[in-house]
């Protein structure tokens, strides 16, 4: 089946709140979509409609061509981790997925392979109850590779692992969009994200804010100056602006300078034997190009939002 | 369709036993029953009888300790209707099975067998055990011969004692499910159950003879009815009648659930 | 003071869950509904009119207590508001919060004890008095009037309000004793299951068996002995122990299990 998560038009409304408001997007195979939006925007109850489990008010969602209701064996085609919390705590680890494995017809071996793929088989018999937060996230992500499903929807994976386990899921993903499969990831920290998404879907308050790739939203946010640091600085900075340049002073010894490359900047200082201690390209990140994007559709923010890291206007 | 079926029922019973308190859940439920047969049975005597000499029920007697492990009963299944929802992990069961009527049918199926067995078991065992302390008590021939095992009231009576406990527990699945509160929906189903044994009880009724008849007459506890082996005089209603009582009640809640599940979100 | 804090603190957890609200409404409706019932069914066959009080089948129906009857109802929402204000924060996991911030666990238990008993005392005080106020008319519609000799009662009368408050005072130490069950299992399940049984299976061995045996039980089990306090006129199948000697059976056994509460709280992890 074509690796796909097609959402039209979804919308669904908890009384007088409209949680999610018309949100069409398309989740393709072969890469990581993010699905990034600060907390309260919409994500998870969207998974959930993906799934079935909330009935949207409009619109619809389709996996494969299909709905995810007339699946016979939707563990095999959709794999899901929305809430790790979601488990019988006077169960062993070991009986949560056999029992999930014999719904679907998925053969025994499957339990113990997706535990060794997660690390868990040391405590395969141990009460889910006991488990920690880590512990019951790698669970839940057993839970979703165990059908070996050609698409994955996983709500914050990353939510309570150590470092080590951090950049285990982050090369995991990878690895799982290299094989041919739709990884769709929501989680609410854009860094979590950075290096492991595509392609990213944004929303704010239930709505799409941007369907765009990492390196489109890098480039738009980016304005594409360099810092440049020399001893000569008051010397350097008219022979830029005589140049084209937009210069301005930064801090005791940098410039800040937009409008020229860094071979040209570089060129000019060598002409004029001027030494450059730094030459680097203000790279914005993925979180600043987010949450500039968001800033308007954050429900809870915590006092005034933080100034832009360069000093600069948008 | 049957692999299918199939499959889920697998599931359910692995979920089920799966979790330690089921297993004690039964195993209590029978220890009470026999256990309070045991301490009736050896009180029981036939000087003081109900509603005149001589027309004692004497298996009915020997089965009386299923209105103590009712309630073992009826907890266990409000916990397989409500206890998903407690922990979340109704959203990954339709998950992995978006039928959400198989779900609760093939849980149904679950229950029902487990208690069954386990009803059947504490009845026939209730009934023998009951049968030496009886003799002892008085309850000998030829006023009350020996009742036979496998006479067709006795028989009757046994197994339909197990059929009772088993919809006691699918009417608090249903319950479960449609209310989503454990504690509410055993509070709901105790009283339900028991408010007619206070009210309703032939000898000491609260109410007049009239409305005492028609609460025992359609009470979910109508279903103790078929431990019924003698026409008695304050016997409100025929052993099956009473039973079918308790059916149309159980059909009602899981219908009810049924629909629920169907249209709430997860 | 630490006391008064905290007691301010667990009955704003009391009053600020939906379930709180809904059990109370319970109580009081689920008391006079049966109450009504009873009183509406009840008739006085069996007395011919004009006969004297006191004679054999002849006005010694109790209509205090069968006006009060409907508590054997009410009481089932008191167990469940009740024990879930125990087992409820440990569901959640709330119970490590509380600890958290009243590390002293006794207070917190005594607190929660005074709140839930206060809280349970005031609904059983309001459902008792409705069911009476509610059931007199009716019963003396069905016939229990000074001619049948059934004078008219009233709360003026000092056994009509005994049995009156002491209703009230028999759903407040159910509510102990459930809370007490709950801190004891910390299931919602186990605890509610376990009360009902505390309070059912006297009661119904007491139907069952004969009459030796059975004035035992009713004499020492929580229910049937504390349900004496309703008792205001002496009947041949009236429990056999003094109406305050009743309650105190109960609160025998309410204090058993605050007790127990008490040992358990401070010996377990939270």
């Amino acid at each position: 089946m074509d690796a796909l998560i097609e959402a039209d038009g979804l919308t669904k409304r908890f009384g007088r709140t409209t949680a999610v408001d018309h949100l069409s997007f398309v989740v393709r195979a072969g890469r990581v979509t993010g699905f990034v939006g600060p907390n309260g925007a919409g994500k998870s109850t969207t998974m959930r409609m993906i799934l079935g489990l909330d009935r949207p008010d409009r619109g619809g969602a389709l996996v494969g061509g299909r709905s995810y209701q007339s699946l016979r064996t939707p563990l095999r085609e959709v794999g899901a981790l929305l809430d790790p919390a979601a488990v019988h705590p006077g169960r062993r680890a070991y009986h949560h997925l056999q029992w999930l494995a014999q719904s679907n017809g998925i053969p025994r071996a499957r339990v113990g392979a997706v535990l060794e793929l997660v690390g868990l088989t040391p405590v395969a018999r141990g009460r889910a109850g006991r488990f920690s937060l880590g512990m019951r996230q790698r669970l839940g992500i057993a839970a979703a590779l165990l059908g070996d499903p050609q698409v994955l929807m996983l709500d914050e994976p990353v939510n309570g692992l150590d470092p080590e386990g951090v950049i285990w899921i982050r090369g995991f993903v990878r690895s799982l969009a290299a094989e041919g499969r739709a990884v769709f990831v929501a989680s609410h920290l854009m860094s979590e994200l950075e290096g492991t998404a595509d392609h990213l879907i944004i929303i704010g308050r239930g709505r799409l804010i941007a369907d765009t790739s990492v390196a489109d939203l890098l480039g738009s946010a980016s304005d594409g100056s360099l810092t440049v640091r020399t001893p000569r600085r008051a010397e350097f900075m008219p022979v830029l602006s005589a140049a084209g340049a937009t210069v301005s002073s930064n801090g005791t010894d940098r410039l800040s300078v937009t409008g020229l490359g860094a071979e040209q900047v570089a060129k000019l200082a060598a002409d004029r034997r001027l030494p450059l201690y730094e030459l680097t390209p203000h790279r914005v990140t993925l979180e600043q190009a987010y949450l500039r994007l968001t800033r308007d559709s954050v429900d809870y923010a915590a006092g005034s939002p933080p100034p832009d890291d360069a000093g600069k206007a948008p | 369709m049957t692999g299918e079926f199939g499959r889920v029922v697998r599931a359910e019973w692995t979920k089920f036993w799966s979790v330690r308190g089921t297993r004690w859940s039964l195993l209590i439920a029978v220890a009470v029953t026999i256990a309070g047969t045991l301490l009736l049975a050896s009180e029981s005597n036939t000087d003081v009888t109900q509603a005149g000499q001589g027309d004692d029920d004497v298996v009915a007697i020997s089965l009386r300790g299923l209105y103590f492990g009712q309630l073992v009963v009826i907890t266990l299944g409000v916990l397989v209707g409500t206890s998903e929802y407690a922990t979340g992990l109704i959203r990954t069961t339709f998950s992995a099975v978006p039928g959400r009527s198989l779900v609760l049918a093939t849980k149904a199926v679950v229950l029902g067998a487990a208690v069954a067995v386990a009803g059947l078991v504490a009845s026939f065992a209730s009934f023998l055990v009951a049968q030496p302390l009886l003799q002892s008590n008085g309850y000998v021939a030829p006023a009350y011969p020996r009742p036979s095992l496998v006479t067709e009231p006795v028989l009757r009576a046994i197994i339909g004692s197990g059929l009772f406990l088993t919809l006691l527990a699918l009417l608090g699945l249903g319950l479960g499910i449609i209310l989503r509160r454990t504690g509410g929906a055993i509070t709901a189903l105790v009283a339900v159950t028991f408010i007619p044994l206070f009210v309703a009880e032939p000898g000491t009724p609260l109410l007049s003879e009239n409305v005492a008849m028609w609460v025992r007459r359609t009470a979910p506890i109508a279903g103790l009815a078929i431990q019924q082996t003698r026409d008695r005089a304050d016997a409100a209603i025929g052993p099956w009648a009473g039973l079918g009582v308790l059916c149309g009640y159980v059909v009602a809640a899981l219908a009810l659930a049924g629909w629920l599940l169907s249209r709430r979100d997860a | 003071m630490v006391g008064k804090r905290v007691l301010r603190a667990e009955w704003t957890k009391l009053r600020s869950v939906p379930s709180t609200t809904w059990s109370v409404l319970a109580v009081v409706g689920l008391t006079v509904l049966l109450s009504f019932v009873v009183a509406a069914s009840v008739d006085t066959s069996g007395s011919a009119p004009g006969c004297t009080p006191g004679a054999a089948g002849c006005g010694d129906e109790d209509v205090v207590l069968n006006g009060l009857s409907g508590v054997v109802f009410g009481q089932f929402a008191v167990v469940a508001v009740a024990a879930l204000a125990a087992t409820g924060e440990y569901a959640t996991g709330m119970i490590r919060s509380t600890l958290t911030a009243v590390p002293r666990r006794s207070t917190v238990l005594a607190a929660k004890a005074t709140v839930v008993g206060a809280l349970c005392l005031a609904a059983g005080l309001v459902a008792s008095l409705a069911a009476f106020l509610v059931s007199q008319p009716v019963l003396h519609g069905n016939g229990f009037v000074p001619e049948q000799g059934y004078p008219i009662v009233s709360l003026a009368d000092e056994p009509v309000l005994r049995a009156v408050v002491g209703s009230g005072l028999y759903l407040a130490l159910v509510g102990l004793l459930s809370l007490a069950v709950g801190m004891i299992l910390r299931h919602t399940a186990a605890a509610i299951t376990t009360v009902f049984a505390l309070l059912l299976v006297p009661f119904i061995a007491a139907l069952l068996l004969p009459e030796h045996s059975r004035e035992l039980v009713q004499r020492y089990s929580p229910m049937t002995a504390g349900l004496a306090i309703q008792r205001t006129v002496e009947r041949a199948d009236s429990v056999p122990i003094g109406v305050w000697a009743g309650l105190g059976v109960l609160a025998c056994w309410a204090a058993a299990a605050l007790v127990g509460a008490f040992v358990v709280i401070n010996q377990r992890d939270a």
